[in-house]
């Protein structure tokens, strides 16, 4: 949406300026902007109408999970399961609400955020077959889109494996973030999150 | 402190601010900037405000050379990657900006991150890691960053090579993300790192490195109280030095931990870093430190030190707490109520970086607190060198700020300076009881605590007990679009018996019907209340309502005041009984003091703007 209603004050050889929507208009270099609309500061780098960037608005989160024994059965194939049961840990935090197994920015955070979730999964030695598994971030509790699974396969062999996930999304101050498994091949054996990080990082409105 | 000046610029305000961050009721859109601690604040809503990250500092170093590592890890320690197998040759990529390549003691040549002197901050860490098996079996491998030699207990990325792996190609990969404080001063270091768990055979395992990556990116900085900083200057900086005869605070240039500039160290000349071992000494330094009002994360205490003296005879302390009531004299030691970090520093002969976290952000927003360092000896013996302090900082992370909203109305305030429980009825066990003393005390002279001495001191015998005192409350219906809020300050130590479901011995605060009474003996409710019911009512759902320093936020917290802030809205238009206990369950260890204490209770509701 272009800027409308400009007001523009000088400082010097910049101007600060506040209006609605993103700025698109020519300022001299160096000058401030602010869209009343959403609060954010932007910053004209190069005294053209195009200068224009914001200014990064500090958010981001980090919960973790470690349990090497709690199993989530797996219902049927494919079908997503929330880990929000299990014991996620709060770690650092600016910005955001944590709450069992869940992040959700709080005032003035919605936007959109880089995801990294990093994880690896389990199998019981007891079984003979090689499993696979997904696991994605979910949105308010709906099943992951697509940008954001990750899949592994674990067997006899290798029993223990790696699972990364790095994508954005975007989010208002209602939604919630949580993760989410799957099996693949089998409704058998259940799914073990062995270790997991998700990190949000806020990167633009 | 607050606003120097503001301008308008149509609809939003730009306002100049001497606090830390913005303590205004703003509206959407207005922008305000720190002189005082360089921050730039946007406002989200009337009392919100948010910080911007102002420094960029991000990279990769990286090593591709299928380089073979072999060894046999010992379940549970960490590796650094370069120091097992062959020499792995590590690079920083061309886009590394705030960062240059470290050799950490004991390994290869440049295969660590170290920050550029100015980007100190919290950092997002993410690492990859493929390997090819080529002999032995191994389970639960993983693999993780590592902070100046510290590994977070959480560890994201495990793999596992296979049996037999040397006849197939079997490449693993691994994949780990954490965010780290990282701070430049202190020489911190980032590099990946293995750790073997389980095995499943014993013996050495062998694998190739395929390909490790570490890219860290700086995603938050810290406002930071520096005292070594670009002046070093303790003394222009307000720190108070009192100083006994001889073995005296000095600043100077006789050791410093960077190597250059200054730092503050006990002398007997002067200058000369050493102190007089035949003669008794105390000598302090110590500052006042406000904390701004809507401070949102929990500061912390961060610096190094020299200390070898003398163990039980010569060493320094540390001590963080009120203004008042903790002034230093020279010649004296301060009681221990407030010490923290170690109880002695001695024994560290070369310096070593200490990191202490002073209260959480509800404890210290607004308030000022006195940090006091101290120098002890005895004057029998002892060894070189005493205490020296270098690089001094106390920093904590722009959060949410929010600013006060215009003054509530208030229903009750308690703060016992009248040195009675008048207003309230007490019931009481027969020797455990609550007493308005002068024993256990946030502010002014009075406070009520737990006693089985009559006051003179809190705490609680070997009986099972529960004592409670009550009065009723009415939140009017006029508050019906308001927000209503009991806040009071608690202090307990009783006995936690570890964290988790078991904890015996702790405070509680309910509400319950006006027509019932407390009994002595008997817990008026063991579960939380829901929305405008009848139960315990702090919001900390994970404790039960249980208020015990050491079980909720672990560690020891003898004698810590904290702020619990409680929502009551639920309850307009409502008459209720609020009832503070204190239980002992009979069993070992009793009379850990404080027992429950509460000062400066409010009940007050809020006009919504």
């Amino acid at each position: 949406m272009p800027t409308t209603n400009l007001i523009s004050k000088s400082l010097g050889n910049i101007l600060v300026q506040s209006g609605n929507g993103a700025p698109d208009h020519v300022a001299d270099k160096g000058s401030y902007y602010t869209n009343i609309d959403t609060g954010t500061l932007f910053i004209n780098i190069d005294g053209t109408a195009t200068g224009w960037g914001p200014l990064s608005k500090i958010a981001y989160a980090q919960m973790t999970v470690t349990d090497n024994a709690t199993e989530i059965a797996p219902g049927s194939l494919n079908q997503w399961q929330s880990t929000t049961s299990l014991t996620w840990v709060e770690k650092e935090n600016n910005g955001l609400t944590f709450s069992s197994g869940t992040l959700k920015p709080r005032t003035g955070k919605s936007g959109t955020f880089l995801i990294i979730l990093a994880g690896c999964i389990k199998l019981d030695p007891s079984f003979g077959s090689t499993y696979g598994y997904d696991i994605g971030v979910s949105k308010t509790g709906a099943g992951p889109t697509k940008d954001l699974i990750g899949s592994a396969q674990v067997g006899p062999g290798v029993d223990l494996a790696s699972i990364g996930v790095i994508g954005y999304i975007t989010l208002t101050t209602s939604d919630t973030i949580s993760v989410a498994m799957r099996n693949t091949t089998s409704t058998t054996p259940n799914q073990l999150l062995y270790q997991a990080s998700l990190i949000m990082y806020r990167v633009g409105d | 402190m607050g606003i120097l000046t503001q301008q308008s610029v149509g609809d939003i305000i730009y306002y100049l601010i001497d606090d830390m961050a913005p303590a205004i009721s703003g509206t959407t859109g207005d922008v305000a900037i720190s002189t005082l601690g360089g921050g730039v604040f946007t406002c989200d809503e009337d009392y919100t405000w948010s910080p911007y990250i102002n420094d960029k500092a991000f990279g990769s170093i990286f090593a591709f050379d299928h380089a073979d590592a072999s060894f046999a890890p010992t379940t549970g320690s960490w590796f650094n990657m370069n120091s097992v197998g062959t020499t792995t040759t590590w690079s920083a990529t061309t886009e590394t900006q705030g960062f240059t390549l470290k050799n950490p003691t004991g390994t290869g040549t440049g295969t660590a991150f170290q920050l550029d002197s100015d980007r100190v901050g919290r950092y997002l860490a993410m690492s990859q890691h493929s390997f090819n098996g080529t002999n032995a079996r191994w389970n639960d491998f993983l693999i993780a960053p590592i902070i100046n030699n510290f590994i977070s207990t959480t560890y994201n990325g495990g793999s596992q090579g296979t049996q037999n792996p040397g006849t197939i190609d079997d490449v693993n990969n691994m994949f780990a993300t954490e965010i780290y404080d990282m701070d430049s001063r202190d020489l911190d270091y980032a590099f990946l790192s293995y750790n073997r768990f389980a095995t499943e055979s014993a013996g050495t395992a062998t694998f190739d490195r395929r390909h490790n990556k570490l890219s860290m990116m700086l995603i938050d900085q810290p406002v930071i109280f520096r005292e070594n900083g670009v002046s070093e200057d303790f003394t222009t900086n307000g720190w108070t030095v009192v100083n006994d005869s001889t073995n005296a605070w000095v600043m100077g240039t006789g050791t410093t931990f960077s190597g250059g500039g200054t730092s503050m160290y006990i002398s007997d000349d002067g200058s000369t870093y050493n102190y007089d071992n035949s003669i008794a000494q105390v000598s302090h330094f110590y500052k006042d430190i406000t904390f701004p009002l809507n401070l949102d994360s929990s500061p912390e205490l961060r610096f190094y030190y020299n200390s070898d003296g003398e163990i039980t005879f010569d060493y320094g302390k540390i001590y963080f707490g009120p203004v008042t009531g903790m002034t230093p004299t020279a010649g004296t030691e301060l009681a221990n109520t407030y010490q923290i970090g170690l109880n002695e520093y001695q024994g560290q002969a070369t310096f070593s970086g200490e990191t202490i976290t002073l209260g959480s952000s509800s404890q210290l927003a607004g308030e000022t607190k006195r940090l006091v360092f101290s120098w002890v000896n005895d004057g029998v013996s002892g060894t070189q060198p005493p205490m020296a302090i270098d690089s001094l900082r106390i920093h904590f992370f722009n959060g949410i700020y929010i600013a006060p909203p215009p003054a509530g109305i208030d229903i009750f305030n308690e703060t016992w300076e009248t040195g009675s429980m008048s207003a309230w009825t007490v019931t009481n066990n027969v020797t455990n009881q609550w007493e308005v003393g002068t024993a256990v005390v946030e502010t002014g002279t009075y406070g009520v605590y737990g006693s089985d001495d009559g006051g003179t001191t809190s705490g609680y015998d070997a009986s099972a007990f529960v004592s409670h005192f009550y009065r009723d409350i009415v939140i009017p219906s006029s508050a019906t679009t308001s927000e209503v809020t009991l806040t009071f300050s608690w202090n307990c130590n009783m006995d936690d018996n570890g964290a988790g479901a078991t904890q015996y011995d702790y405070g509680t605060c309910n509400i319950i019907a006006t027509g019932t009474t407390p009994a002595a003996n008997t817990e008026v409710s063991i579960v939380l209340a829901s929305a405008g019911g009848n139960g315990r009512i702090n919001q900390t759902g994970a404790n039960i309502g249980k208020f015990n320093a050491d079980y909720r936020y672990g560690g020891t917290y003898s004698n810590i005041w904290f702020t619990e802030i409680i929502d009551l809205s639920a309850y307009i238009g409502q008459t209720k009984r609020l009832v503070f206990s204190y239980k002992g369950d009979g069993a070992a260890p009793q009379d850990l003091a404080p027992a429950f204490a509460i000062d400066n209770i409010s009940l007050s509701y809020q006009p919504l703007a």
